[in-house]
């Protein structure tokens, strides 16, 4: 593989992934109401006659860098040679971001203004466009940028399972966490049986930047070192096993960390935490707002604080972990000027100032300026070490970093997947301005992940409205294609999937609480198992046989409990008319996510979001 | 109160014309003339906040590493009228000017400002636990530089700490980084060296190891990562004295943490006040003149000032216990060897 392809294929595993996270945004606003900031109405309006810096920072830090804004460009400080300096930050995953930036930013109009700063959440996305850059025979865009604040990844852990283990007194890494996933008597081994198996939640590393530097810390740490890690390493039969048994311990994957933060939430609230997840690969910001009580670390209008019965700890693995260091770039672009660079530099100064940096604090993130003392928030009380972590690990070369990625596709848990299509009549009507159905569109998107499936993934379908086979026929479901390697029956599923079309009512709970126990029957404890259900509207079905109360009862009933056989409803709800609320509370009974796409030509990225769970 | 007022009125003007006078000599080599002529000030980057006194001024053109000033100086006109730096970086640029076939320039150097010198920072509990693992207890750069990535276990830390971590501040780039590196091969050598002695099979194979065991720190100073992740990136390192001591003075808290110790042999970072050209030359005096003041300020040991009081007991050798320029760029040259093998 050539350098370029090399870099092609990192960018197009990560980036195209976190371009899917700007799409998944509305899970998350499923769950928490929305980011406050959009609600707000807030975003600056620029007046017209300043020197204007606009920035793309990602996700995490939009509300902090736009208060710390709105505060600078109403200061006397805002101004370059007398003309009034106005900065503007807009929410940009950091792989989306670096994909436009290497391919020039090419429209403005989809994608907002080109960026004089940009913020990702870390350093290793500057590094990796400009190799990007460099491949092409480009000029770096980036210089090394300087630490914004800081977090560093942990596995967070329910504090009794962590105690079980020794913390705080005893150093704690991967290495014990591989041992609980090998071990056949799970939390039994450490005089918990009642805890069950050892349940990991990690995200997918191409998908989310915590997910990746769980996977190159977890492979440093079966490699012993710290630093350099190399395709030899990679290719080690020892390395393998390590990566392959802690990968059999996990929940699901998925492509943000809120999900687990979420469900774990839900669970403490009833008394199952310690069924849900063991541990949590996390960035140590979103462990404390967890333990704050604000899990997604988004507080709603209204929204109250409620903290958990029982709190998560850090565990700074032992053999090392990695900061995100959200630095800031100021680009050397050629759509940027030099008076915009001076008035980046003016901000860049602002947001390093001390009482601001004290800010950066109480969003839970270490500041990136040593001036400010690391407090409150980051104390033990919250269960963080402000001591910790005492090793970092270096970021691998992106050539090394491409072959992880791609040994790490046939190290992961594999996945056992029933794909429930609604094909009721509204799933006829237009999907938006264009001619295509809503229907089509949802084929399309569904056709196109199955290729994010792994040959011996097992994937089935089934489609469901009233009446299937005919008027009066009583018959909500057929199985088209039976759940089997993927591998043998891709282009059988394609097949069935383009000659879907449109019949007539919505047996949503029937047609879940069936597909549910479907799963569970034929469950298979080395595999992710569950439902991916796709519904454009709400339950429409007057013969049917549950109510919402009597479908909850029967998924959180097979979902609680230490012998479980979890099988996870992954919902999507397509199209403006479906019920979201209803379809949140069938994922949440199952420890699942859902997903908004209400607007039907995000069915693709929402699709890819789903499939990242598996 | 009107008099105090009319008393601050009277300063604030005085100011502003002797701000205004001194920027004028300064642009214009203290004929008393508004001439046109504009002195181009260069500093070194390891100086950026003594400098930046003078950038209220406007007169200061760029802050940047040694080396790039270096770099400069290889083309016929390296747009430097006055660089304030440190021995022997003219004499390193001189000779990179002679490699190209370049003219001699005419130059006239201040005497030495101030001197800083090389320091040890490092994590106070490392240092605790790594001083009596050392051969007869006495903590060496020989002594971090074998145990470099060695398991703290082994050698009496903790476990948790990981190995031995060591950063130097870009050697082949910065002052700081190649002074200290000076320093580490004066140790290793039991004293100065030549040229020749970078030759040596056994010294080339012990810093190959060191250089494969230092750690980079993202572009940021070894010291201000330090403060920021405490010792995960870094636990030792060399600093200069006048660049570590704002820089612990400002982070109190976290500066805690952190131990200076001056080893042996002494290294020192000189300052001085280089003028090329008739108008740099005009410009020297002045220019050191004004500086002074801000390196005592700073932490740097002028000829009249005290030794700053964190480190009084800190030794300064007579002179700055640098080898020859020659072999401080023999020295940059085989780092950049080793660091890239």
């Amino acid at each position: 593989m050539d350098s370029r392809s090399t870099a092609r294929r990192i960018t197009g595993l990560l980036v195209a992934a976190c371009v899917v996270l700007a799409g998944c945004s509305a899970a998350r606003d499923l769950v928490t109401g929305g980011d406050e900031a959009t609600q707000d109405g807030a975003a600056p309006v620029d007046p017209g006659n300043c020197i204007t810096v606009d920035m793309a920072v990602s996700s995490e830090k939009i509300d902090l860098l736009t208060d710390l804004a709105r505060e600078f460009n109403a200061s006397d400080g805002a101004t370059v040679d007398g003309t009034c300096v106005f900065v503007r930050p807009a929410s940009k995953a950091s792989g989306a971001a670096m994909q436009l930036l290497a391919d020039g930013w090419p429209d403005e109009g989809v994608e907002g203004p080109r960026p004089v700063i940009w913020s990702p959440a870390s350093g290793a996305w500057g590094a990796i466009l400009n190799q990007l850059r460099g491949a092409a025979g480009e000029p770096d865009m980036v210089g090394e940028g300087r630490p914004f604040m800081l977090t560093p990844l942990v596995i967070a852990m329910p504090e009794p399972m962590a105690t079980a283990l020794g913390y705080p007194d005893t150093p704690i890494g991967w290495s014990d966490i591989l041992e609980l996933a090998r071990s056949d008597e799970g939390w039994g081994a450490y005089g918990h049986p009642e805890w069950g198996p050892f349940r990991l939640g990690k995200t997918n590393p191409n998908f989310s930047t915590s997910g990746l530097s769980a996977l190159i810390a977890q492979t440093y740490a079966a490699t012993g070192s710290t630093d350099e890690l190399t395709a030899e390493d990679l290719a080690r039969a020892d390395v393998n096993r390590f990566a392959t048994d802690i990968e059999s311990a996990v929940v699901h994957y998925g492509d943000t960390t809120l999900t687990f933060l979420n469900n774990l939430a839900r669970n403490d609230a009833r008394g199952t935490a310690l069924t849900y997840a063991s541990a949590v690969a996390v960035e140590e910001v979103s462990l404390i707002n967890y333990n704050r009580g604000n899990p997604d670390g988004v507080l709603a209008p209204g929204e109250e604080l409620i903290e958990p019965k029982v709190p998560l700890v850090a565990i700074y693995p032992k053999e090392g972990t990695l900061f995100s260091d959200n630095p800031f770039f100021v680009l050397d672009a050629d759509w940027v000027t030099p008076e915009q660079k001076a008035a980046a530099a003016l901000f860049e100064d602002f947001v390093q100032q001390p009482e601001n940096q004290r800010r950066v604090l109480e969003f839970g993130f270490r500041p990136g300026n040593p001036q400010v003392a690391i407090g409150a928030p980051i104390t033990p009380e919250l269960g963080v070490d402000p001591e910790q972590p005492q090793t970092t690990l270096d970021v691998p070369d992106p050539a090394v970093l491409v072959e992880l990625l791609e040994r790490w596709d046939t190290q992961r848990k594999s996945a056992r997947v029933l794909m429930v299509l609604d094909v009721s009549g509204s799933m006829g009507d237009p999907a938006g301005a264009g001619d295509a159905t809503k229907l089509e569109l949802a084929v399309e998107a569904a056709s196109a992940s199955l290729d994010q499936f792994q040959d011996r993934d097992e994937v089935g379908l089934r489609i469901f409205s009233t009446d299937l086979e005919g008027p009066g026929s009583q018959t909500d479901q057929l199985d088209l294609v039976a759940v089997a390697p993927i591998g043998e029956q891709r282009d059988q599923l394609r097949s069935r999937l383009d000659g879907l079309t449109p019949i007539l009512g919505t047996p949503l709970y029937d047609v879940t609480a069936d597909s549910y126990e479907k799963m569970v029957s034929e469950y298979d404890p080395e595999r992710i198992n569950a439902v991916v259900l796709l519904t454009d509207g709400r339950n429409d079905d007057p013969d049917g046989s549950f109510d919402l109360a009597g479908l909850l009862d029967s998924l959180a009933a097979g979902s609680e409990g230490r012998q479980t056989q979890p099988v996870r409803v992954f919902p999507i709800a397509y199209g403006g008319d479906a019920d979201l609320a209803t379809l949140q509370r069938i994922a949440d009974a199952t420890n699942a996510a859902a997903y908004d796409a209400s607007d039907p030509g995000s069915i693709r990225k929402v699709f890819d979001a789903v499939i990242s769970n598996f | 109160m009107l008099l105090r007022r009319l008393l601050a009125v009277l300063v604030a003007v005085g100011l502003v014309l002797a701000a205004a006078l001194i920027r004028e000599r300064l642009f214009s080599g203290d004929t008393g003339t508004a001439t046109a002529e504009q002195v181009r000030v260069v500093c070194v980057e390891e100086l950026a906040s003594v400098c930046d006194t003078l950038r209220t001024q406007d007169s200061v053109d760029a802050i940047e590493d040694a080396a790039t000033t270096v770099e400069r100086f290889a083309l016929p006109d390296p747009g430097v009228d006055v660089w304030i730096t440190f021995d022997p970086w003219p004499e390193l640029a001189a000779a990179a000017r002679a490699r190209q076939g370049l003219p001699e320039l005419d130059s006239m150097s201040s005497d030495v400002l101030a001197r800083s010198p090389v320091l040890l920072a490092a994590r106070a509990d490392r240092l605790a636990a790594l001083e009596p693992a050392c051969p007869g207890g006495e903590l060496t750069w020989r002594c971090i530089g074998d145990r470099a990535g060695a398991p703290w276990e082994d050698i009496g830390g903790q476990a948790a700490w990981g190995d031995v971590k060591v950063s130097f501040n870009r050697p082949a780039v910065t002052a700081e980084g190649l002074l200290t590196l000076a320093q580490v091969t004066s140790g290793y050598f039991d004293g100065s060296f030549t040229s020749r002695s970078l030759e040596a099979p056994d010294y080339f194979a012990w810093l190959s190891d060191l250089a494969g065991e230092v750690g980079g720190t993202g572009g940021q100073a070894p010291l201000e990562r330090m403060l920021l992740t405490g010792g995960a990136d870094v636990e030792f390192t060399g600093v200069l004295e006048g660049t570590a001591l704002p820089l612990l003075r400002s982070a109190p808290q976290r500066g805690e943490q952190i131990e200076l110790r001056a080893l042996d042999p002494g290294v020192t970072a000189d300052v001085r006040v280089i003028g090329y050209g008739e108008a740099g030359q005009r410009a020297v005096a002045d220019v050191a003149e004004r500086l002074t003041a801000p390196l005592a300020d700073a932490g740097w040991r002028t000829a009249d000032g005290p030794a700053p009081s964190e480190l009084e007991d800190a030794a300064v050798p007579d002179d700055n216990g640098l080898p020859s320029s020659a072999a401080l760029e023999g020295l940059r040259q085989t780092w950049i060897e080793v660091a890239r093998g």
